[in-house]
């Protein structure tokens, strides 16, 4: 039991792993999905958008009480249904890592281990490949994109946005107005 | 005695037609010939390039001095027509590979950027577009209320899906099978590919595709100098001549050389999944064989390689 | 030598006529430039001058070339009862059924090459130095059984002529067994070029087996149609000697072909509208109009309304004894089954399209001058080939009568230094 205990805290205190690579040993030390292809996460620290939280957080001068933030912060959270707050995900302590549910800390650059707590299936696709994006080549080395590329973990749901225009007919031929029935056969009273 | 003179008088009379008749022909001919070398008429070909185009040979029985040479006229053809300096190769396929598509239909939003990006690599005349994006009633897979035209405010509809079609590159094709002079062909990769310069442009082969997947070029493709995509291969993207049918290829200048085709590459929701069907661990296998996957109009026995699925 | 003869008394033949005949010449030159100068613009700018498009890729050409391979198939039926039944009456006038087919089949060609977008690369398709793609493609079958088909009616025709033309009696067990083999040939060019569209299972509206018979009993009556209307003519303009019996033949066939075709459409009908799904949308185009797109409704029920009154004409025995009620019956039935089997066929397998689109097409001016145009060529080579025919059959050229006054008259040419023939022929004309 108290081997166990020393386990893990000598996990932690390792310095954080730099994006994951394959067969990703969670922040504790298990295995997620060892016999998915190996990839890299790009990362997102890197990117000009991304600042260290340390910048303005000491450690640990969080308030850990449930509110709404005032300032510089994503005041509202559409996630989760209102059964989340920052610190939720964001660690109060060292605000440079995520947390696990488990008080756990996560890079930035991992916070894919996050939501898999919740979206296990689609985090299973995601390791796998059926789900997100790849940015290599199909035969480089797998390079994809972490989960908030594309889902702001804030405000996840994809926003609807304008279309690129229909489609051209033949040169010299005009688009013909043809009256669709509104509606189609799904069954309605 | 009088007959024989009578053949003889006859066969004079033939000679004297023959002479008469080649000598007329030989004038015209030099003169047709040092015209066109003079005026450099048929819109500025070279006499030399419009013979060579004329007798090009079929892509799978040219030797490799024939293709270079024709790689070489091809790119002086575009110069000439469209003022853009092209690079066209020959992306051989690779071994091992056979390319397979899906496409997840819980995650297309109907947003048309692999139309454009399709476009844009594949030098496309104005009014082609390999891919059709066909928005749908969700609950539905009748066709006919499918609507290729929608031009909405934001996409996606509340209560449609978005189902985008391009060329399957089926195992079994039956336009391959349509052609009347073997133009179109699959590739060991699996690829179906048109040889531009060896289609007649019968559209058989567009009457015969279920998917509407196949095109036609009514008239030369207008494409501006300043948009042509350089990097082009013999059996994919380079400007294509007036009256010849083409298709989506997978990008073959791109997937050949271990990229992403480029309607991949656009889709900003990852939808789309590429890769190498034999690779027992590419990302494509994973879909095909964990996900609900589905073809269309798999009933007609064509073997498209390219899957749906759906999340939901 | 008597080939040489043969050819020169046969144009010498072809440019002497009555004044009737000249304008006739005349009038269908000047439809051949019309459509020779639309051509023209076609070939400049590509198949886009036409109303063709993505979605209805094949259209106005393709309608007329598949009724035009009907037609040519359909000249067989004169042969079939002069040789295998051996009717005399018939026999007379096979060599105009011969020139039907030959002129339908070149008219049909030409109907290809016009539709075809790159008419330079024909040769593509020639085996060896080509690459036919032989036998999977339908097309590259098309092309085979309609040149063998010409090859063997001019063949057979010139076989014929050359030796009436020589004062001979054309050998039977020479032509009988390519006599027999038209009949079966012919009998397949249809059939290819029914396979042609029922081959493609993504189109349910051709992809069904009564598509082959359909054409085959359709030809049946179009050919027939048409060459009772054409015997009639030679028979009125040109005196040519043409028994009623071999017209009341043609009629009788035609009747019952008629009667068939209307059964196959029928047949069609119930198949289509029983229960309808998603395959009956190309039918339901066509008759009733889909979505609101009907542009050929208007067309089908009038090309039914003129068979069915055809038929009925043709049925009651004292009608079609009527020569001009027979011959309305004809008109109205080649341009009943022109219609059914052009645009009535060929156009709905496109709409909707395989992804369920509706995109309709209509000929435009271009493709209606160029299709004169070739309508043209067809009645030309006609005219000219029966011209020089009839003036064989009857007797009028022959190859003994000419030959000591027409080698004269080449030793007198020999001596001058061009190709115009100054001194005439035959001295004192």
């Amino acid at each position: 039991m108290l081997l166990r205990w020393l386990s893990i805290i000598v996990v932690i205190a390792t310095p954080g792993i730099i994006a994951a690579e394959e067969a990703d040993a969670g922040p504790t030390g298990y295995q997620v999905y060892p016999e998915a292809p190996r990839f890299t996460v790009q990362s997102r620290k890197n990117t000009s958008k991304f600042q260290d939280c340390s910048r303005c957080h000491e450690e640990g001068d969080t308030d850990p009480e449930i509110r709404r933030l005032r300032t510089r912060h994503t005041r509202e959270i559409d996630h989760g249904g209102n059964r989340f707050w920052c610190l939720t995900c964001h660690d109060g302590e060292k605000m440079d890592f995520l947390r696990t549910s488990r008080n756990e800390k996560v890079e930035f650059d991992r916070s894919y281990l996050i939501c898999g707590s919740c979206h296990a299936d689609r985090q299973r696709d995601w390791f796998f490949g059926g789900h997100g994006k790849r940015v290599s080549g199909w035969q480089d080395e797998r390079i994809i994109l972490a989960c908030t590329e594309c889902h702001d973990p804030h405000a996840p749901a994809t926003k609807p946005r304008k279309p690129q225009p229909a489609p051209p007919v033949r040169v010299g031929l005009e688009r013909q107005e043809i009256h669709r029935p509104a509606t189609s056969h799904v069954w309605k009273p | 005695m009088a007959n024989k003179q009578q053949t003889e008088k006859m066969s004079e009379a033939i000679d004297h037609y023959r002479r008469t008749f080649l000598k007329r022909l030989g004038i015209t001919s030099a003169a047709a010939v040092s015209a066109t070398s003079a005026h450099g008429a048929w819109g500025g070909k070279t006499l030399g390039d419009t013979f060579a185009d004329f007798f090009q040979q079929h892509y799978q029985r040219m030797t490799p001095e024939e293709l270079r040479q024709t790689l070489r006229r091809i790119e002086r053809k575009v110069q000439r027509q469209y003022g853009a300096s092209i690079n066209c190769t020959e992306t051989p396929p690779l071994d091992g590979v056979v390319f397979g598509y899906a496409l997840n239909i819980s995650k297309c939003k109907g947003y048309r950027d692999c139309v454009e990006a399709c476009a844009t690599e594949n030098n496309l005349a104005a009014d082609i577009r390999y891919i059709h994006v066909l928005e749908l009633d969700k609950g539905s897979r009748n066709l006919e209320l499918a609507d290729r035209y929608y031009d909405h405010e934001t996409v996606p509809v509340q209560g449609k899906y978005y189902l985008p079609v391009q060329c399957m590159q089926c195992d079994n094709p039956p336009c391959v099978k349509a052609c009347p002079v073997g133009a179109t062909w699959k590739e060991p990769d699996g690829i179906v590919v048109v040889d531009y310069d060896w289609c007649i442009g019968c559209r058989y082969c567009m009457s015969a595709c279920p998917y509407s997947a196949r095109f036609f070029n009514w008239t030369r493709p207008d494409l501006p100098a300043d948009r042509i995509n350089p990097n082009t291969n013999f059996l994919g993207n380079r400007p294509r001549p007036v009256g010849v049918v083409e298709k989506c290829h997978f990008c073959t200048q791109r997937t050949r050389k271990g990229q992403q085709p480029a309607c991949q590459e656009a889709c900003p929701t990852g939808a789309r999944i590429f890769g190498n069907l034999l690779d027992p661990n590419s990302e494509i296998r994973y879909v095909l064989e964990n996900k609900a996957v589905f073809r269309l109009k798999e009933d007609l026995g064509t073997e498209p390689k390219f899957w749906y699925f759906s999340d939901r | 030598m008597a080939l040489l003869l043969f050819f020169r008394d046969v144009l010498k033949e072809l440019w002497r006529g009555p004044f009737i005949y000249w304008l006739w010449i005349i009038f269908l030159w000047t439809i051949i430039a019309v459509g020779g100068w639309s051509y023209i613009g076609q070939l400049k700018n590509g198949l886009v001058v036409t109303n063709m498009s993505n979605q209805v890729s094949w259209g106005f050409y393709i309608s007329n070339f598949t009724f035009l391979v009907g037609v040519a198939a359909a000249a067989v039926m004169l042969v079939i009862p002069a040789y295998i039944f051996d009717r005399k009456d018939i026999r007379d006038v096979v060599l105009l059924g011969d020139t039907m087919a030959v002129t339908a089949v070149l008219m049909a060609m030409l109907f290809v090459i016009v539709d075809i977008g790159r008419p330079d690369r024909i040769w593509h398709m020639i085996p060896l130095i080509g690459q036919m793609n032989f036998p999977a493609s339908l097309l590259a079958w098309d092309v085979i059984v309609l040149s063998g088909y010409l090859l063997l009616n001019l063949g057979i025709s010139f076989y014929l002529l050359f030796s009436h033309y020589q004062g001979r009696e054309a050998k039977l067990k020479v032509y009988l067994p390519f006599i027999i083999l038209a009949i079966f040939w012919a009998i397949s060019i249809h059939t290819v070029t029914a396979f042609l569209y029922s081959a493609n299972a993504g189109r349910p509206f051709w992809h069904n087996a009564l598509l082959a018979p359909r054409f085959i009993a359709s030809a049946f009556c179009s050919g027939p149609a048409l060459a009772i209307i054409i015997l009639q003519l030679v028979r009125r303009l040109v005196g040519y000697p043409v028994r009623q019996s071999a017209i009341d033949t043609l009629a009788i066939t035609m009747t019952v072909a008629l009667q068939i075709t209307l059964f196959f459409v029928l047949a069609e009908l119930f198949t289509d509208f029983y229960f309808e799904h998603a395959h009956s949308a190309s039918a339901r185009y066509l008759f009733f109009g889909l979505h609101g797109a009907a542009a050929l409704t208007p067309w089908i029920w009038t090309a039914l309304a003129l068979l069915v009154i055809a038929v009925t004409i043709l049925m009651i025995h004292p009608l079609r004894q009527k020569t001009l009620l027979l011959n309305i019956a004809c008109v109205l039935t080649v341009v009943g089954v022109w219609i059914e089997k052009g645009m009535g066929l060929v156009i709905p397998g496109y709409i909707p399209t395989p992804l369920g689109e509706i995109f309709e097409y209509l000929p435009n001016a271009t493709e209606v001058r160029i299709s004169l145009g070739i309508w043209a060529i067809g009645l030309l080579t006609f005219t000219l080939l029966a011209k020089a025919g009839m003036a064989i059959e009857r007797g009028k050229l022959r190859f003994r009568d000419d030959i000591e006054e027409q080698l004269a008259g080449i030793g007198n040419e020999v001596e001058e230094d061009s190709l115009a023939t100054t001194a005439p022929l035959r001295s004192g004309e």
